[in-house]
């Protein structure tokens, strides 16, 4: 009897920290360099840890590579030859389990390493442009030891970005400007609102009395 | 005819003149779509200053700063902004290009706008938010500006006849008892007002600069917290004058859809 009360207790505390139902997943896949990087999250802002991540032919529904996402829902797997050689549409897709599948479209030209410089608009934030060291060419992804550098200098970078956050929160916030100095004439804007007000009452009852 | 009736009738016309302009003034930033997704994952976004219910527009000079804010960073767009026109006047809009997940707040600082029918310098930091590819964080964040409506009803994903609450802040602090004017883009020219009193609605907020209010019709929602600033900004004569300081809220509200 003990037993089998403590067997739902764990049962129910399960589903109380999932979150099951309610919550959307959603993925979101990009080109980075040569590989497909990403996040995969719950609406309410939970990141999925630990789901499996399909990397699928969008046209055939052939499934060309697999991954999982780390413990803050991120994951990069690398592109697959045979995407890259057909210029395949990729469909990405988190798979939570439970319901929970989401996909998105990865089409060939947002990670084709040539073709996505050309595409972007201007209009991009500076820190998610795609540093030119990690643009290289189709060709060159086939070389092992070209590929551990990438590899280093990628997630130099990444951790990098990581770090410089705070700071670059810190100089937005530091770019707003300072207006305490101006209260010393805030008394006197006052003093001239209440007068207007005065005024017009004023005016007013000099109409009615007409 | 005797000139005292005259002076009588050119006062009043003057007060309601000045009166509806005075109620219905409204910094404009409006995204072509509310939501990005997948499927589109750009937008055209209008800048404008305007009177949105009645459709009448006033020129907007070129903004002081026009900035999205999205996954802890702040990108400057001033420079992306092309002249266009919205009701008949000088106007600015850009395309943005959404490449992340994130909660988007656009906001534009105008040029102070010298209005001489309530003496004032006007300056409405407007802000916009636009989900893009399911994110659904950050909507709730102050971005430290000036004066600025802080949401407490998620910003996006309303139907029409929800209410919308957000929180008033001035120089980061709450405004107690803050007006709040509210008025509907009526974009189509669809409605008209019973009276003028109809055109801007108006609510306070409460002593914790909270206010609430039920957004009945479907489309874009205007929200303008209007409060005296601390400053003063030269007319154009050179004398020093009032400043009235606007933070406008626009959320879109859907319709519901049939099945």
């Amino acid at each position: 009897m003990r037993m089998i009360a403590v067997w739902l207790f764990l049962i129910s505390s399960l589903f109380a920290v999932q979150p099951v139902w309610g919550h959307k997943t959603r993925v979101f896949a990009y080109g980075d360099g040569e590989y497909i990087s990403g996040e995969a999250a719950f609406s309410g802002g939970k990141m999925a840890k630990d789901i499996e991540i399909l990397v699928i032919d969008s046209a055939s529904g052939t499934e060309l590579s697999t991954g999982r996402t780390d413990n803050t829902g991120q994951f990069s797997i690398a592109i697959p030859e045979k995407a890259i050689v057909e210029k395949l549409d990729l469909l990405v897709v988190a798979n939570g389990g439970d319901g929970h599948r989401a996909e998105w479209l990865l089409e060939a030209e947002a990670y084709l390493p040539g073709d996505s410089a050309s595409s972007t608009p201007k209009l991009t934030e500076p820190a998610l442009v795609q540093s030119p060291a990690v643009n290289i060419p189709t060709q060159k992804i086939a070389e092992p030891e070209c590929l551990t550098q990438k590899q280093f200098e990628q997630q130099l970078d990444q951790s990098l970005k990581q770090q410089l956050q705070p700071i670059k929160h810190m100089l937005t916030k530091s770019q707003e400007p300072d207006m305490s100095f101006r209260e010393v004439l805030g008394s006197i804007g006052y003093l001239i609102g209440v007068a207007g007000i005065i005024a017009y009452l004023k005016s007013r009852k000099g109409e009615s009395n007409e | 005819m005797n000139s005292k009736p005259k002076l009588m009738l050119m006062i009043m016309s003057f007060l309601i003149l000045t009166a509806t302009s005075a109620f219905a003034h409204f910094g404009m930033v409006i995204p072509s779509s509310h939501i990005v997704t997948q499927q589109n994952k750009s937008i055209d976004l209008a800048l404008s200053f305007s009177h949105p219910f009645e459709l009448i527009g006033m020129n907007l000079t070129k903004p002081v700063a026009f900035s999205v804010y999205a996954n802890d960073s702040k990108t400057d767009l001033l420079g992306t902004l092309k002249k266009a026109t919205v009701m008949d006047h000088d106007s600015w809009q850009t395309a943005y290009h959404f490449k992340r997940p994130g909660v988007y707040q656009f906001v534009m600082e105008p040029t102070p706008y010298w209005e001489p029918a309530e003496d004032v310098s006007i300056i409405h930091y407007t802000k916009t938010i636009v989900p893009a590819f399911g994110d659904d964080q950050g909507w709730d964040q102050p971005l430290n500006l000036p004066t600025e409506i802080v949401p407490l009803t998620r910003p996006f994903g309303n139907y029409a006849g929800n209410s919308f609450s957000g929180q008033v802040l001035l120089n980061g602090e709450p405004v107690p008892y803050a007006e709040v004017e509210i008025e509907l883009y009526n974009q189509q020219n669809t409605f008209k007002a019973p009276s003028d009193y109809h055109i801007t609605q108006v609510v306070k907020a409460d002593k914790n600069g909270v206010f609430s209010f039920t957004c009945p019709k479907a489309g874009w929602w205007g929200f303008a917290a209007l409060n005296e600033a601390d400053y003063t900004i030269k007319d154009p004569e050179g004398n020093d004058k009032n400043v009235e300081l606007g933070a406008v809220l626009w959320v879109y509200f859907d319709p519901y859809l049939a099945n």
